[in-house]
């Protein structure tokens, strides 16, 4: 365990410019996840919306602007965790991609969806799970060095 | 710093968007509205709709139809990532997508019920829109 660092007092770590919008999209994402937690298949019909337009900027956004505000303050080894936790969301990204084309396809053509639908659940719960420690990792790291 | 431990707060959730920056005017969600009820109107006003649409003399339902298709397809603006209210976006979204699918196919129920499902959520979440209609 490293032991905790000094209590956070807002005035350390200059907030980046990023800032407003970050929290936006967290905020977004972390409503969307209530949502998600008993109604998963709410996410099937826009899920890119959800990946491109917020996920990966959040990412890009911490990696950069945020990692830069924080310097050394923010250790490797938190980084790296939050890391890994966008990469697990990208790695579940691809299969549950391709379970919601599938799904769409079979919609468009008017067809039964059902199978299509069992084959989507576990693709969405791991993307869900994924991207739900994610957030909270974001969130918890923004709160933490720019608390409000 | 341990940014990632447990002693840390987490940000709050916002409960309660505002309506007063939508990024279209309440006005297009009154006309979608409005031409969800006259399409229902018609699909209640002919029985031999139960059966299916498509013939060539149901062109009055099929007018009805493509104008509400042009309705939700300029609400395609309404999006988890901008709209204010998040969780509606998401289901409205949800809804509008599921009415367009139902419109394709010539099964009456299912985009009644579709068609019921959008407007349902149009005017619950903004039940200004049933005034302007």
């Amino acid at each position: 365990m490293t032991p905790a660092g000094p209590e956070p007092d807002g005035e350390g770590v200059p907030p980046p410019g990023c800032l407003p919008e970050l929290r936006e999209k967290l905020t977004r994402l972390s409503d969307l996840l209530e949502v998600f937690d008993t109604q998963p298949q709410a996410l099937d019909q826009q899920p890119q919306h959800i990946h491109t337009e917020m996920v990966i900027p959040i990412y890009i956004s911490m990696k950069t602007e945020v990692a830069q505000a924080c310097g050394p303050l923010w250790k490797d080894r938190d980084r790296d965790d939050l890391w890994e936790k966008f990469q697990a969301t990208a790695e579940k990204w691809p299969a549950y991609d391709a379970a919601t084309s599938e799904l769409k396809a079979i919609r468009d053509h008017g067809g039964t969806a059902v199978d299509a639908l069992v084959r989507a659940e576990n693709p969405r719960r791991h993307y869900i799970s994924a991207l739900d420690k994610f957030v909270k990792a974001c969130s918890r790291t923004i709160s933490y060095f720019f608390p409000t | 710093m341990e940014p990632n431990g447990a002693n840390v707060t987490h940000l709050p959730l916002r409960r309660d968007a505002a309506d007063g920056d939508l990024p279209l005017p309440v006005e297009e969600l009154a006309r979608a509205v409005d031409a969800i009820r006259r399409c229902l109107a018609e699909i209640a006003s002919e029985p031999r709709y139960g059966a299916g649409f498509g013939r060539p003399d149901d062109t009055l339902l099929l007018l009805h139809i493509s104008t509400v298709q042009q309705r939700l397809e300029k609400l395609s603006e309404i999006k988890v990532t901008t709209w204010p209210d998040v969780r509606w976006a998401l289901h409205f979204s949800n809804a509008r997508i599921r009415a367009l699918t139902y419109m394709r196919a010539p099964e009456v129920a299912a985009l009644s019920s579709a068609l019921g499902g959008v407007r349902d959520l149009i005017v619950t979440r903004y039940p200004q829109t049933l005034q302007a209609c």
